[in-house]
């Protein structure tokens, strides 16, 4: 198929691909990106994906807005438009399919059991999502022991993270982090 | 967020910002493992072993192995959903 080589194509594929199977959202759907991203098409290293993590959560907006930029990185504004494009039409037309078979009352059990059935999947592909964004970009001790203090001040207190952001940030810019 | 982009394609390639922004993912990755925290509280709270089972066996196909995802949900959505349905009624 001479369409595996155009990377408009792949984007596309991928993401409607990731789309279906985001279940818990685009924190869950990391692992995935990182494997096809990094491991099968070499679109980028381990450290600019961290770095495009970074941006997605820096920027305004839901998180995945992450897809938007490894599209742009790949293939430009057009595949920042295709990537987002495949990554929300099919999960909307499913949430739409699936709200409208919701609302027959002979389903009414399904959700409560779908959705208990469901979070501790995702609980589990956010896990692993952390694991891979650790192992990317968490290679110095300072790095690390950062992470685990935005944990554990984002977990104790009700600070705003932009703030535990922009410390990371002074942290990377002062060189601290190696 | 394109613009964002742009300025990171352009300006990627400085040394203080690449730096910078380093230190934003290690922040990020904390946030993400607090709100791990506390999805998982529930689940503790509840001693949902079940549960916790499911999670860990994601967490080792995906995180540790590598496995692709749509293989894993194939096989951990019937499973989950299953094993929810029949706890349901074992206590109903």
């Amino acid at each position: 198929m001479s369409s595996d080589d155009n990377p408009l194509f792949q984007l596309f594929w991928t993401f409607a691909v990731i789309s279906l199977f985001a279940v818990g959202g685009a924190n869950a759907a990391i692992p995935e990106m990182h494997r096809i991203a990094v491991d099968i098409h070499h679109w980028m290293d381990d450290k600019q994906f961290a770095d495009v993590f970074a941006i997605a959560q820096l920027s305004p907006g839901p998180n995945v807005l992450i897809v938007t930029l490894i599209g742009y990185s790949v293939a430009g504004v057009l595949g920042a438009l295709v990537s987002t494009v495949a990554m929300c039409g099919p999960t909307a037309a499913l949430a739409y399919v699936i709200s409208r078979w919701l609302t027959h009352p002979r389903e009414a059990r399904w959700p409560a059991i779908v959705q208990a059935a469901l979070v501790p999947l995702s609980i589990g592909l956010m896990a692993a999502s952390a694991l891979i964004l650790i192992q990317a970009s968490d290679n110095t001790l300072p790095a690390l022991l950062t992470t685990l203090g935005a944990a554990m001040v984002a977990s104790t207190t009700k600070l705003n993270p932009l703030w535990l952001l922009l410390v990371g940030a002074c942290l990377g810019f002062a060189g601290i982090l190696g | 967020v394109i613009v964002l982009a742009a300025i990171y394609s352009h300006f990627g390639h400085v040394e203080a910002l690449r730096r910078a922004l380093a230190g934003v993912s290690c922040a990020a990755i904390g946030l993400l493992v607090s709100a791990l925290l506390r999805m998982m509280g529930p689940l503790l709270k509840k001693r949902d072993v079940l549960g916790f089972l499911v999670t860990a066996a994601v967490f080792t196909a995906i995180g540790v192995w590598r496995l692709p995802l749509p293989a894993v949900l194939l096989v951990a959505v019937p499973v989950s959903l299953a094993v929810t349905y029949a706890k349901m009624r074992w206590t109903s």
